[in-house]
């Protein structure tokens, strides 16, 4: 695949991902009620797994850190998990 | 269309790729096509200082809305989503036209760089408008820094990254002009690579700050 091509499709992935996560902020929820907090939950869940995901795709293809020192690329991988780990722990201390 | 269809397992393996990639544990000994740093390194180190300011905005943000449940989902109820949704898919278009900057300076065309980086500025304009109408409803309704926690959050968190996205565009118009004048080439485009770096870091700041702010509730 050339490197036109493969910007395009990674493009293209990102826009579905944003409209998806897009999606999923539209579902009207309640503060304190258990059905909407398991609801929020799994929102919250889905929008970061996007968010890894999305950001993987930013630093590999778009900043072009997949082919050089590993280091690099793990550093800017692991920022994405790391805030998502921090913001799902808050999110669950939040409903208890 | 069948070309397409055809091509459909390479397009999902591209995608998928980076997932699975993940979880491999990195080898540090420096492989044959192990390629440097796309740009100076120095611009790498400021990315990641600015990646650590605003991963503690990020976290305090996620930690104080703990304490005031009611607060931030009165907050979010009047955000605008669909302009946070169009500002993201501004900000990933105008991070797309950067990439292929990127790709036509290493192939030698100029003409064609200067293209897409002044695409780039357009898509990034997008963003700027939209962020400047969004801002105007709010204070419009009588929301400010000093309105609550949740708006306190909200104006500094996004004007903090709308500066950054200001100070993007300035560097891509800086990096577009030299490049008109013909001071990039396939052999030396270092400053190409370190401004699109820049610019793909405020797009991943905006990709962590929009399901933060505009869909967790």
């Amino acid at each position: 695949m050339s490197r036109v091509k493969q910007a395009t499709v990674i493009w293209l992935g990102l826009i579905l991902l944003t409209l998806l996560v897009a999606f999923l902020g539209s579902f009207d929820l309640a503060v304190g009620q258990q059905e909407y907090s398991n609801a929020g939950l799994w929102i919250t869940l889905g929008s970061l797994v996007i968010l890894i995901f999305k950001g993987q795709l930013i630093v590999d293809f778009f900043m072009g850190l997949k082919p050089v020192n590993p280091l690099w690329r793990l550093l800017f991988s692991a920022y994405c998990v790391v805030i998502s780990l921090f913001v799902l722990l808050a999110y669950y201390l939040g409903l208890h | 269309m069948r070309a397409l269809l055809l091509d459909m397992p390479h397009m999902f393996s591209t995608l998928i790729g980076p997932m699975y990639s993940l979880f491999k544990m990195p080898s540090f000994k420096k492989p044959l096509n192990q390629r440097p740093l796309p740009g100076d390194l120095a611009i790498w180190i400021f990315i990641l200082a600015e990646l650590g300011v605003f991963s503690i905005f990020f976290i305090s943000y996620a930690f104080v809305r703990i304490n005031n449940l009611e607060m931030f989902a009165e907050g979010y109820a009047h955000l605008n989503r669909v302009a946070g949704t169009i500002n993201t898919l501004a900000l990933i278009t105008s991070s797309y036209f950067v990439v292929r900057g990127v790709i036509a300076i290493k192939e030698d065309k100029t003409q064609a760089c200067v293209f897409w980086l002044r695409l780039a500025l357009l898509a990034a304009m997008v963003y700027v408008g939209v962020k400047g109408w969004e801002y105007y409803e709010a204070f419009g309704a009588g929301y400010t820094l000093h309105t609550n926690t949740f708006y306190m959050f909200y104006f500094l968190l996004t004007f903090f990254h709308f500066a950054h996205v200001l100070l993007g565009m300035v560097i891509l118009w800086c990096v577009a002009q030299k490049a008109k004048r013909g001071e990039y080439s396939a052999d030396d485009h270092a400053g190409v690579e370190s401004g699109a770096s820049y610019w793909h870091m405020v797009d991943l700041l905006w990709i962590v700050l929009f399901p933060l702010v505009y869909v967790m509730h």
